[in-house]
């Protein structure tokens, strides 16, 4: 279904529109169920929040404004933060917010910037090869699988610290590039 | 409002902290508080959005997954409660009936446009404020709607078709056994706002029905709805 189609159908959602909600879902529903698999890696706790998901699609549907961007993307957004808050609800990682940013470059960056152009997915895929291809291929897991920096860190075996860093470098070079 | 503490929104520290959110990988307590910024800072808010959007291209890894048939069911269960059999909605405000009348109110042709001299709702300006109501040929239910220039608030309140001096629209609580209970007469100069009586509110809870009966003016004269039922359904948190 095209992006347009989707977007349309959740305004008519927004409205009440029962039909248009089962259009929805079934429009959209086994890209989000497989968005929980993936990050849940279990098909009762997947089936569980993808419920959740769908009655927070028809709650927040009049929030959702066409010039916000992708559809599929906000639809994903709901999806995604739901699935990791189960995630780290069930295993909770001690982690403070504030853990020091000791970052070097402290370049400044243009948030004012317009965004969403229709060309940002291959610019983002451009500036990720820019990183350190395990950088990167870290980067998308984390992204795609919900992971923790702890887990990041078991996994590819290094400190958490070092995992924290080398994360926080990448995000602000990511952000360097697609400014360019 | 723009404060000096929003501005720093442009600090790579946010650019940072927005981007692991969107990523994923914060704790619960640190996503809370990133959700929490994101309510109150319209700049921040901004910066998430942005990552979502670049970021979104990474949803291409997630292949479709078609969840079992049932699941649909339950969302439905959860959202509107257990099929009923063909019961009219109360849902006025998404019915194609309500549209219809909205379509004719503001078309200006077919419509009983009563414009009240004095205020019908008192304002502090003293302005009378624009009321029209909006109704159709056949229909039991007109819509009172007042337009209050001084705040820009229009008002909308169901009353019932064919004088307001000769019928009431009344309020019911159906519970799942036994009579219905009145919840009372919508009057249309009090906003579409009833008062729930004190000893019914601990049974206005999520899943009651609720309905709406043409009743003589004033109310049911029996304390049971004589109808005709205009519009019923349960309640669901929203």
């Amino acid at each position: 279904m095209q992006s347009n189609e989707i977007a349309a159908l959740i305004n008519r959602v927004a409205m009440g529109d029962r039909k248009a909600f089962a259009s929805l879902y079934n429009a959209t529903s086994p890209k989000l169920f497989s968005i929980c698999l993936r990050i849940l890696k279990d098909r009762a706790d997947a089936e569980e929040a993808l419920q959740e998901i769908y009655v927070r699609v028809w709650q927040r549907s009049r929030t959702f404004a066409v010039d916000t961007g992708s559809p599929l993307a906000w639809l994903a957004a709901i999806a995604r933060n739901h699935a990791i808050d189960i995630l780290r609800a069930r295993k909770p990682v001690a982690e403070d917010l504030d853990a020091a940013y000791d970052l070097a470059d402290d370049g400044t960056l243009d948030p004012e910037q317009q965004v969403a152009n229709a060309d940002e997915g291959r610019r983002i895929d451009r500036c990720m090869q820019e990183l350190d291809s395990a950088h990167a291929r870290a980067v998308r897991r984390a992204y795609v699988e919900g992971l923790s920096y702890l887990e990041l860190a078991e996994e590819l075996k290094v400190p958490l610290n070092t995992v924290r860093t080398w994360l926080r470098r990448s995000l602000l070079k990511l952000r360097e590039c697609m400014e360019r | 409002m723009t404060s000096g503490e929003q501005s720093q929104g442009r600090r790579p520290q946010d650019e940072i902290l927005a981007g692991e959110y969107v990523l994923g990988v914060l704790s619960l307590e640190a996503r809370r508080a990133v959700e929490q910024r994101i309510a109150n800072d319209r700049a921040f808010a901004r910066i998430v959005e942005r990552w979502q959007a670049d970021l979104a291209s990474f949803n291409d890894d997630y292949q479709d997954v078609a969840p079992r048939p049932v699941v649909f069911g339950r969302i439905e269960t959860r959202l509107f409660g257990p099929a009923r059999v063909a019961a009219p909605s109360w849902d006025l405000w998404n019915s194609a009936l309500f549209w219809r009348w909205f379509a004719l109110g503001t078309s200006a042709v077919a419509v009983a446009a009563v414009f009240y001299a004095s205020g019908v709702i008192p304002r502090p300006q003293g302005a009378a404020p624009l009321v029209a109501e909006l109704s159709s040929t056949n229909d039991q239910i007109n819509l009172l709607a007042s337009y209050d220039a001084g705040n820009g608030r229009l008002r909308i309140v169901p009353v019932a078709a064919g004088g307001r001096e000769e019928k009431s629209l009344e309020l019911w609580l159906v519970p799942g056994s036994g009579d219905p209970r009145s919840l009372g007469v919508f009057e249309p100069d009090q906003a579409g706002e009833l008062v729930i009586p004190a000893d019914l509110r601990r049974n206005m809870t999520e899943g009651a029905t609720l309905a709406v009966s043409l009743e003589p003016f004033g109310g049911s004269p029996t304390g049971l709805p004589t109808g005709p039922v205009v519009a019923s359904g349960a309640t669901r948190r929203p």
